[in-house]
């Protein structure tokens, strides 16, 4: 059951981090992390470790890469971008989950 | 797919610079952690509360770090190179254990690989011709006799009557001798061995075949009636012999007498269906007289090949070759009556195929059971050692290593260690088939001949290798690899080691000590039972003298060009010249050689019966001078020696053995008696005399010897008298004193009235123990005693192991037992007792294995084994009186060590 339920989670996180890059631009872990928590309007409180996790899954797939750098704080740290591919694949699931989500609604409506 | 493809590359990658992606990790989650941390001292925590709350969030970094690392690499391959490293450790720490058990299996191993090799080799490789699956072998079947050969008369018939193939040819092998003075080198002495074929000049054709240089033989070649006759050389040969000089088209070789012009050069390794690649092929009108060998209905010399017409099958081929032979059947009656007609696919070896593939059969049941103690032997030494480390599982399995994981690591081990003997064995397998291929080179070098058969290993074979590796490691590691993750955790931890009364650990080491004996009992009861047979073979009386009797091979000086008066006067020379040579006895001289391997026959029957007897058999015959008997101290039962002047005359007059008499007259006494021979349409070899006679007076009875194989005596011969024109080629000289000496005098005596004379001599003894008729023999018992020394030294291995692993696992209940004042003696009748239940079980399923095997053997190759003193129970009760003896020495050296441990050392170990 958990499981399950973390399954989809994963999903819908890969998601939320692409756009967020997308949005942002280049961000560091904790950047993306916070900046989620804030659009989410600390409904969703994640656990801001399992950020890595996706962000390795996206680097793996191509849809993201990174870089070192500095930041506002002159700390070194990792900067993650979008790449084509994965404006290509937001592209792609935001259609997708759109899609779902009106079909859901109107389900749930009726 | 693309997106996995690049999932997993990238984990590759990642894998490759694991460290450097580990620390990059590692200091991105500091940077994350500290920029949390100001977040929260921003927010008015103080710092300690500012950095618990920052951990907090971003969750434990250790976890992370762990996920992240599985995430990124690869966990699988991780692990298993985790427990490569960790099995190599083991294997390295334990050196002499490793390499006794990884020897035992890379001998098993290899031993299997070469076996298969040769099949491949032999059996899987199709002839090397265009379209091999429209080539087919016609046999003559008999009841007795499945491949047998044709007349040349039966092959005329079948060739000019039958629809179903486009081309078939004949041949005839026979051994041959190059003459000394042949082309060009004057550095070789003494005529030399010859490969040869008598073929039809359709013959390469049918093969599909083209000579790489020169030409083939034309379809006029068949019926020359004067030499020279046309031939090919080998490209072996022609290589070997010649050095691959062309100038050689177009001379002429004196071939055992007969001039052959050489007009080509056949493809290498071209070898037909003939086990070696023969020297030489010639044109099949040197047998003589092609109309006059068109009747011959009796020489039954000529090997069949055709090719299939396009769109006939074997069975239409066989249908109609049915019929034909039905037909000379009826038209012959007089000829033997169950003859029939086989068609089959063409292989190669031809007739030694069947043999072969029997031979194989045979040879891999025995490496199987190689491949079996090897096996065994090294599942009971894992056996021992995972009893060992029962303790060091049982703490893994109780902080939480599943059984899988643990099971999974001793097959590490296994496999590791088979894949460690295959890569030994494939070297071990190398350098016995290159043994083996000298071997044989060796063999064929003197008879003639080249040997075309690969050798060498090839891909197939080493995936063979690899796969038995596999298995084997496979199947003997998971065995005790189950058994001893089977342990009941808190009981293991707390009594270490099992005791006398733990009986299914024990029954299972005792099943595997049985299961090794009873092979290898198996084994040594074969080799046993071989070298007997082959020690019985060469101390056979054969009827005649073999240590004080000299063979002489003389070449013919008609070969050098002597005419026949020059011939005759030379022949009278030497002979006197070796009565007269200090030392000699006696000297004769004859047509063949007992046991020389080179057998002619032909038909013998009574004379008055000769007319009506439809079947005649056919006996051996040779033409001896006067002395022959006396020399080689043949007795006679009942009459007469040849005079001299029989001897001179040509009389027809015949000594008959004893078998041959009681065939003919049972019970009778034949001297005085009648009988004919031969028949006109046979046909030999040039320079080959047929006898001829429809009534030749028997004037003696000569006892039986061993002429034709030491297995039993001739079924019967007949001695002709030697006409004194015939040149004495074979010469045999009893002499006085020492006969190694006398061998290199004869020669010099010879060579000093006629130098350009080639010539051999060895004595009898000699000549028995490296001929054909007892080589297949020694060749099978050598080999069945190696596999038996080997399957001995791969058990004794295991028991001594095996016994020593029971005995350490009993240390600890030895030790309490010697404290509560158990005696030494005693202790060591229990230890070494529990082991003697076992091989005496082993010994007693060996003795049955054994003589299975052996009856499968004699299934097999019955010309080698039909013999009815097989099963001598001194052998069987000898060879496993030994092996029990010895495998009990084997369980009592770690026994009495264990005994006599200080008992005070064995408890405080604890």
């Amino acid at each position: 059951m958990t499981q399950a339920k973390s399954e989809i989670l994963q999903g819908t996180l890969d998601l939320m981090v692409l756009k967020t890059l997308h949005a942002m631009g280049p961000l560091h872990g904790y950047g993306i992390a916070r900046r989620i928590e804030q659009i989410s309007e600390e409904v969703l409180l994640l656990n801001q470790g399992t950020i890595y996790a996706s962000l390795v899954r996206l680097q793996q797939k191509g849809w993201i890469k990174a870089e070192w750098g500095t930041s506002e704080n002159n700390r070194k740290a990792k900067y993650y971008s979008i790449t084509s591919a994965g404006r290509r694949q937001l592209r792609e699931e935001k259609e997708n989950w759109e899609r779902i989500a009106g079909v859901m609604a109107r389900v749930l409506k009726s | 797919m693309w997106a996995k493809l690049r999932t997993w590359s990238s984990r590759l990658w990642s894998w490759a610079r694991m460290r450097r992606t580990a620390g990059d990790f590692s200091e991105e989650l500091e940077s994350h952690l500290a920029m949390l941390t100001e977040e929260n001292l921003r927010r008015g925590m103080g710092p300690a509360e500012a950095h618990r709350h920052a951990a907090l969030s971003l969750g434990g970094i250790a976890q992370l770090r762990e996920s992240h690392r599985e995430q990124r690499g690869l966990p699988f391959f991780e692990r298993l190179l985790q427990d490569l490293r960790f099995a190599f450790r083991l294997l390295l720490k334990d050196r002499g254990y490793t390499i006794a058990a990884s020897m035992a299996l890379a001998l098993g191993i290899g031993a299997n690989t070469a076996v298969f090799t040769i099949f491949a080799a032999v059996v899987l490789k199709p002839l090397p011709v265009p379209h091999p699956e429209s080539l087919v072998t016609i046999s003559r079947t008999t009841p007795q006799r499945p491949g047998g050969l044709f007349s040349f008369a039966d092959y005329v018939y079948f060739r000019d009557n039958n629809g179903v193939f486009s081309s078939i040819a004949a041949e005839t092998p026979e051994h041959l001798h190059l003459a000394a003075s042949s082309a060009a080198s004057s550095t070789v002495t003494g005529a030399e061995p010859l490969m040869g074929v008598f073929i039809t000049a359709n013959y390469l054709e049918t093969f599909g075949l083209h000579p790489i240089a020169g030409h083939g033989l034309s379809s006029d070649d068949d019926f020359r009636t004067a030499g020279p006759y046309p031939g090919l050389l080998s490209a072996n040969y022609f290589q070997r012999r010649f050095g691959s000089d062309l100038s050689i088209l177009g001379q002429t070789l004196t071939v055992s007498g007969t001039p052959v012009l050489v007009v080509g050069i056949a493809p290498r390794d071209f070898m037909g269906t003939r086990p070696e690649v023969p020297d030489i092929w010639i044109s099949s009108s040197a047998l003589g007289d092609a109309s006059r060998r068109a009747q011959d209905r009796t020489t039954l010399s000529s090997v069949l090949t055709a090719r299939l017409r396009p769109g006939v099958s074997l069975a239409q081929a066989q249908a109609e070759l049915n019929v034909m032979a039905s037909a000379l059947r009826n038209q012959y009656p007089a000829q033997e009556r169950q003859w029939n007609v086989q068609v089959a696919k063409a292989t190669r070896f031809g007739n030694y195929h069947l043999a072969f593939v029997r031979l194989y059969v045979v040879l891999q049941v025995l490496m199987a059971l190689v491949l079996l103690i090897a096996c065994t032997n090294v599942a009971g030494l894992f056996l021992g050692r995972a009893a060992a480390r029962q303790r060091e599982i049982a703490i893994r399995l109780s902080i939480g290593a599943s059984r899988a994981r643990i099971v999974r690591q001793l097959v590490t081990e296994g496999i590791l260690m088979a894949v460690g003997a295959g890569l030994f064995s494939y070297v071990f397998a190398v350098q016995m088939l290159s043994a083996i291929g000298r071997t044989v080179s060796a063999k064929l070098a003197s008879s003639g001949g080249t040997m075309a058969v690969d050798f060498s290993l090839d891909l197939r074979v080493f995936i063979y290798v690899l796969c038995i590796s596999a298995i084997a490691g496979i199947s003997f590691a998971l065995v005790p690899a189950l058994q001893s993750t089977k342990v009941d955790v808190s009981s293991a931890l707390k009594e270490e080691a099992a005791g006398f009364g733990v009986r299914s650990k024990s029954r299972l080491r005792g099943g595997m000590i049985a299961a090794q004996i009873s092979v290898c009992l198996a084994l040594l009861i074969g080799a046993g039972l071989l070298t007997l047979q082959s020690v019985r073979l060469l101390s056979v009386d054969p009827g005649f003298d073999t240590k004080t009797v000299i063979n002489l091979n003389i070449s013919s000086p008609q070969e050098l060009g002597y005419s026949t008066a020059r011939t005759s006067e030379l022949q009278s020379r030497i002979e006197e010249r070796l009565q007269g040579h200090p030392g000699v006895a006696r000297v004769a001289f004859a047509s063949s050689i007992p046991l020389g391997g080179n057998i002619t026959t032909t038909r013998v029957a009574p004379a008055e019966a000769a007319a009506s007897t439809s079947v005649r058999q056919q006996f051996p015959y040779v033409y001896v001078s006067r002395d022959y008997f006396k020399t080689l101290g043949i007795r006679l039962r009942s009459g007469r020696d040849f005079t001299s002047h029989e001897i001179a005359t040509n009389a027809p007059v015949a000594v008959i053995s004893e078998g041959l008499a009681q065939r003919l007259w049972p019970g009778a006494d034949p001297v005085g008696k009648r009988i004919a021979l031969g028949s006109p349409t046979e046909v030999h070899f040039p320079g080959q005399r047929a006898p001829f006679s429809t009534s030749t007076e028997v004037i003696a009875v000569a006892a039986d010897i061993y002429s034709q194989h030491l297995v039993s005596p001739d079924a019967g011969a007949v001695y002709l008298p030697k006409p004194p024109a015939d040149w004495n080629a074979i010469g045999f000289v009893r002499v006085q004193g020492d006969p190694n000496a006398a061998t290199t005098n004869l020669i010099r005596e010879i060579h000093a009235m006629e130098p350009n004379l080639a010539v051999t001599a060895e004595t009898l003894t000699h000549m028995i123990s490296t001929g054909e008729a007892t080589a297949a023999f020694d060749v099978a018992s050598i080999a069945f005693f190696a596999i038996g020394l080997l399957g001995f030294a791969l058990a004794s291995i295991g028991i001594y192991s095996m016994v020593a692993y029971t005995v350490a696992q009993q240390t600890r209940e030895v030790g309490i037992r010697m404290a509560l004042g158990a005696q030494t003696s005693h202790l060591l009748r229990v230890l070494v007792g529990e082991s003697a239940r076992w091989i005496l079980a082993g010994l007693a399923s060996g003795v049955l294995v054994g003589l299975g095997l052996m009856r499968l053997l004699a299934s097999q190759i019955p010309q080698l084994f039909g013999t009815p003193h097989l099963f001598d129970p001194c052998v069987i009760l000898s060879v496993s009186a030994i092996t029990g003896g010895l495998a009990l020495l084997a369980a009592y050296f770690p026994a009495r060590r264990a005994a006599r441990l200080d008992p005070a050392m064995v408890l405080r170990f604890e």
